[in-house]
C-alpha cells in the first residue's frame, strides 16, 4: 500500500468521509469536515498507525496532504 | 495499549459485544480510529442497539469525546445521539430553551472542571490555609448542589455528574499524602461532601468518578498535554477511551433490563480442576496460585452480592461432593447461605435454570449465567438467548476480572433492600419449609398464612423510599397492573404532587421483613374520582393475600377523603399474564375501552366479607 493510500484510509477513519474525497492535494482549507476537531482527530489517527510522538507545533504546520505525506517520509513512518 | 493485526482479526471474530469488550478491558486494549470504525460496523451486525439521547455539557473540549462515545456505546448495545452545549456554558444550559433542553437527553453528562465549583481551587492547595479550606469546601459542594439543582430542574433522565482529576501529581509531590495540608487528602473530603450532597438530595444524579479511571489508566496515558494545551482536551486516547466507557456503562445499566440473578457453575469456575474427579483435596482453591485466582473471584461474587444480585449455583455434580466442599473447604467463601438457589444435578443447565427462574420467580432475561464449558456455554445461548452468558476466561489470572466490564452489573442506587435480598430468598425457603410441613399434618394455606403472623405496614408519599420505588417500577415485570416505568425523578414529582397518592407497602412476618415489596399510584383527577396508575407488587410475597390486603387499605384511605371511584386498567405485557384478573377479582367492574371502575361510596370501602390473615398498619 503506497504512503498516500495508507494516509487516505486513515484520514478517511478520522474524518467520517468517503476516502476517495481525499486527493493526493487536498487542503484543509478544501475538505468540509477538516475543521480543528477534525484536525486533531487526523493527528492523534496518524500517531496510532505509525507510532509517532508529534510536537504540537507539527500540527498546526501539517494542514495538507503534502505536507502530511512529506513529514511522514522524514519521519520514515510510512 | 495499541491492537496488533493478530489480536484485531480476534476480536473481529468474536460474535457478542460483551465478549469484545471483556478482551479489550481485560488486556487494556484501545483501538485507533479506524480500527474502531471496522469493530463498530461488526458489532452493528451481532445486535439491535437502543437509542439513548446524550446531552453533553462541558467547560472544557469535549467534541473530541465523540469517536470514543459512539465506539463505546456499541460495545455496550447502545447508539448515541450526542449533544454538545455550546463551550464553556453551564447554568445557561439549565433553562427551558437552551439547546440541552430542546434535546431532551436521556443521560446528560456534566465535564466540569475543580475550578468551576471554586475560584480557589485553582491555586496549589499547599497554598490555602487550614481555616480557608473549610469554608472552600462548603462553597464548592454547594455550588455544585446549586448547578446539579438546576439541572435536575430542567431535563428528565439522568445526570452523570464529573469533576476533571488535577493532571500535574499533588503539590507536594512524593510527600503530600504525608503533609497535614496534603492536596490529596484534601480532594478527597471535598469529594465525600460532594457526593453525600448528591447521594441524599438528589434521584437520578451520579457522580462518576474520574479519580478512578485515572487510576485504571495511569496518569501519564490517561491525560495529554499536547491536547490539552493546543484543543483544551485533556485526555489522552487511554482516557478518552476510559471516559466514555464509564459513561456509556452507565448509560446501558440504566437502558438496559436489570440484571437480578448471577448464576455461577461449580468446576474450574469456583474452583480449578473437578471435585468429582480430584476431591477435596485436590481441587485448586487457597493460598497457591492457582487457588488464590478463584479466592478472588468468589470475592468478586461476594461483592457483587453486596451490590443486590442474587446468586445461585448451577452444576453438574454429585451434590454430596459438592457440599463437602461448600460446608468443609478451608478457602471456600461461598457457602450454602450466600446462594438463593441451587441445582446441583445431572440435568441439562437450561432446564436447570428454567427451574432456577420458577423457583425464585424471576424472569430468565434478568439472569447472567457465568460457566467455564463451551458447550454448556453454547447449550444455554441456544435455548435460552435472553440469558446473558459469561464464559469463565481459560487463563485462571483472567478468571478473577471477568464480570468487571458488565454494564448490567453496575448500578446507580443501593437500596437497604439490595443488600438483604439473598437474606430474603433465605426466608423464603424456610417459609416453603413450614407450608410443606403444615400440609403434611392436614394443615390448610390459611391456616399457613395464619401462622405467619404477617404485618403489613403502608405508607403514603414517603420521601425517603423514592430510590426503592423507582427500582421497583424499573424491575417488577409479573404482578404489575399497568407496567409504567418510573425514574426516580418522576417518583419524586409525584409524591410531591398535590393531584398525586403515591402508596407503598412492606411486610413482616415469623420470619423476617420484606423491605419496600409493593407500590401504587393514585392520580385524582377531580375531587371525587382517582386512577390507578401503578399498581404492583415484587413476587417476592406472591401467594400471602398481600396485594387484597394492600388494594383495600388504599381503597379506605380514598373513601375516607370523599373519592367516590377508582378507574383501573390492566396493560397486557408478555409478562404479567398474572394479574389479567386481578382487577374483576377484586370488585372493579369492567368501562369502557377495557377500563375498570370501582365504586367507593357504598360506604364500607374494604373488602366485605374478605378477612386478610395480616395486620394493617397505615397509611402513615
Amino acid at each position: 500500500m503506497s504512503a498516500f493510500t495508507q494516509l487516505q484510509d486513515i484520514m478517511a477513519a478520522a474524518l467520517e468521509i468517503p476516502a476517495d474525497a481525499i486527493r493526493e492535494d487536498s487542503t484543509m482549507e478544501e475538505i468540509e469536515e477538516w475543521d480543528s476537531l477534525g484536525h486533531v482527530h487526523i493527528m492523534v489517527a496518524l500517531e496510532q498507525a505509525f507510532d509517532l510522538y508529534m510536537d504540537v507545533e507539527d500540527f498546526a504546520e501539517l494542514d495538507s496532504v503534502p505536507a502530511i505525506l512529506q513529514y511522514l517520509a522524514s519521519e520514515n513512518a510510512a | 495499549m495499541k491492537i496488533s493485526d493478530t489480536q484485531f482479526d480476534k476480536l473481529l471474530a468474536l460474535q457478542s459485544a460483551q465478549d469484545i469488550k471483556n478482551q479489550l478491558a481485560l488486556r487494556s486494549m484501545v483501538p485507533s480510529p479506524q480500527q474502531a470504525g471496522k469493530l463498530r460496523r461488526h458489532l452493528a451486525t451481532l445486535g439491535e442497539a437502543r437509542a439513548v439521547r446524550l446531552g453533553i455539557v462541558h467547560t472544557y473540549t469535549s467534541e473530541l469525546l465523540d469517536p470514543w462515545l459512539h465506539f463505546s456505546a456499541a460495545l455496550n448495545g447502545l447508539s448515541l445521539d450526542i449533544y454538545h452545549a455550546p463551550y464553556g456554558t453551564t447554568v445557561q444550559e439549565a433553562t427551558g430553551q437552551s439547546g440541552l433542553c430542546q434535546h431532551t437527553p436521556d443521560v446528560t453528562l456534566l465535564l466540569l472542571t475543580r475550578e468551576d465549583l471554586h475560584p480557589a481551587l485553582q491555586a496549589p492547595a499547599a497554598c490555602i490555609n487550614a481555616a480557608d479550606r473549610q469554608d472552600i469546601q462548603a462553597q464548592a459542594t454547594q455550588a455544585l448542589s446549586g448547578l446539579v439543582r438546576q439541572f435536575r430542574a430542567a431535563v428528565a433522565g439522568h445526570i452523570i455528574v464529573t469533576v476533571l482529576p488535577a493532571q500535574p501529581p499533588p503539590g507536594l509531590g512524593l510527600y503530600d499524602v504525608m503533609a497535614e495540608q496534603s492536596e490529596y487528602q484534601w480532594w478527597n473530603q471535598i469529594k465525600g461532601d460532594i457526593t453525600r450532597e448528591l447521594r441524599e438530595q438528589f434521584s437520578g444524579v451520579s457522580y462518576l468518578d474520574l479519580d478512578q479511571l485515572v487510576m485504571q489508566c495511569g496518569r501519564d496515558n490517561f491525560f495529554d498535554a499536547r491536547l490539552w494545551y493546543s484543543s483544551v482536551f485533556p485526555y489522552a486516547a487511554d482516557g478518552g477511551l476510559a471516559v466514555a466507557n464509564a459513561v456509556t456503562t452507565l448509560a446501558a445499566s440504566i437502558h438496559h433490563t436489570r440484571a437480578k440473578v448471577i448464576v455461577v457453575d461449580a468446576d474450574n469456575t469456583l474452583w480449578g480442576g473437578v471435585i468429582g474427579e480430584d476431591g477435596i483435596n485436590g481441587i485448586a482453591l487457597g493460598q497457591e496460585y492457582p487457588g488464590r485466582a478463584f479466592v478472588d473471584f468468589q470475592k468478586r461474587l461476594l461483592s457483587l452480592q453486596q451490590r443486590g444480585f442474587i446468586l445461585a449455583l448451577c452444576s453438574k455434580n454429585n451434590p454430596d461432593d459438592l457440599n463437602e466442599v461448600l460446608l468443609n473447604h478451608p478457602h471456600q467463601l461461598l457457602k450454602n447461605e450466600h446462594f438463593a438457589a441451587q441445582r446441583v444435578n445431572w440435568q441439562p443447565k437450561p432446564d436447570n435454570l428454567r427451574a432456577i427462574a420458577e423457583e425464585l420467580n424471576l424472569g430468565l432475561d434478568s439472569f447472567i449465567f457465568v460457566d467455564d464449558s463451551d458447550y454448556e456455554c453454547s447449550a444455554v445461548r441456544h435455548s435460552l438467548p435472553e440469558v446473558d452468558v459469561i464464559q469463565v476466561p481459560s487463563r485462571a489470572t483472567d478468571i478473577p476480572s471477568c464480570l468487571d466490564a458488565l454494564a448490567r452489573l453496575e448500578i446507580v442506587s443501593l437500596t437497604a433492600e439490595d443488600l438483604q435480598k439473598t437474606a430474603m430468598y433465605a426466608q423464603e425457603r424456610m417459609r416453603r419449609t413450614q407450608l410443606e410441613q403444615l400440609s403434611d399434618t392436614g394443615g390448610s394455606i390459611e391456616d399457613y398464612l395464619q401462622s405467619l403472623n404477617m404485618r403489613m405496614t403502608v405508607r403514603l408519599d414517603d420521601a425517603s423510599a423514592v430510590a426503592r420505588l423507582a427500582q421497583l417500577t424499573q424491575k417488577t415485570n409479573q404482578f404489575n397492573l399497568t407496567t409504567r416505568r418510573y425514574g426516580e425523578k418522576d417518583i419524586a414529582g409525584m409524591i410531591d404532587a398535590a393531584d398525586f397518592s403515591v402508596y407503598h407497602f412492606s411486610l413482616e412476618d415469623n420470619f423476617g421483613n420484606s423491605g419496600i415489596v409493593g407500590l401504587a399510584i393514585v392520580e385524582r383527577a377531580n375531587g371525587e374520582q382517582a386512577r390507578l396508575d401503578t399498581f404492583l407488587m415484587s413476587c417476592r410475597v406472591i401467594g400471602r393475600m398481600a396485594e387484597q390486603a394492600f388494594l383495600s387499605t388504599i381503597v379506605r384511605n380514598l373513601g375516607s377523603a370523599g373519592v367516590q371511584a377508582l378507574v383501573a386498567e390492566y396493560i397486557p405485557t408478555r409478562k404479567n399474564i398474572l394479574v389479567e384478573h386481578f382487577l374483576p377479582e377484586n370488585g372493579f367492574a369492567v368501562a369502557e375501552n377495557g377500563v375498570y371502575a370501582r365504586r367507593l361510596d357504598a360506604g364500607d370501602a374494604g373488602e366485605p366479607g374478605k378477612d386478610f390473615p395480616i395486620i394493617i398498619e397505615g397509611p402513615l
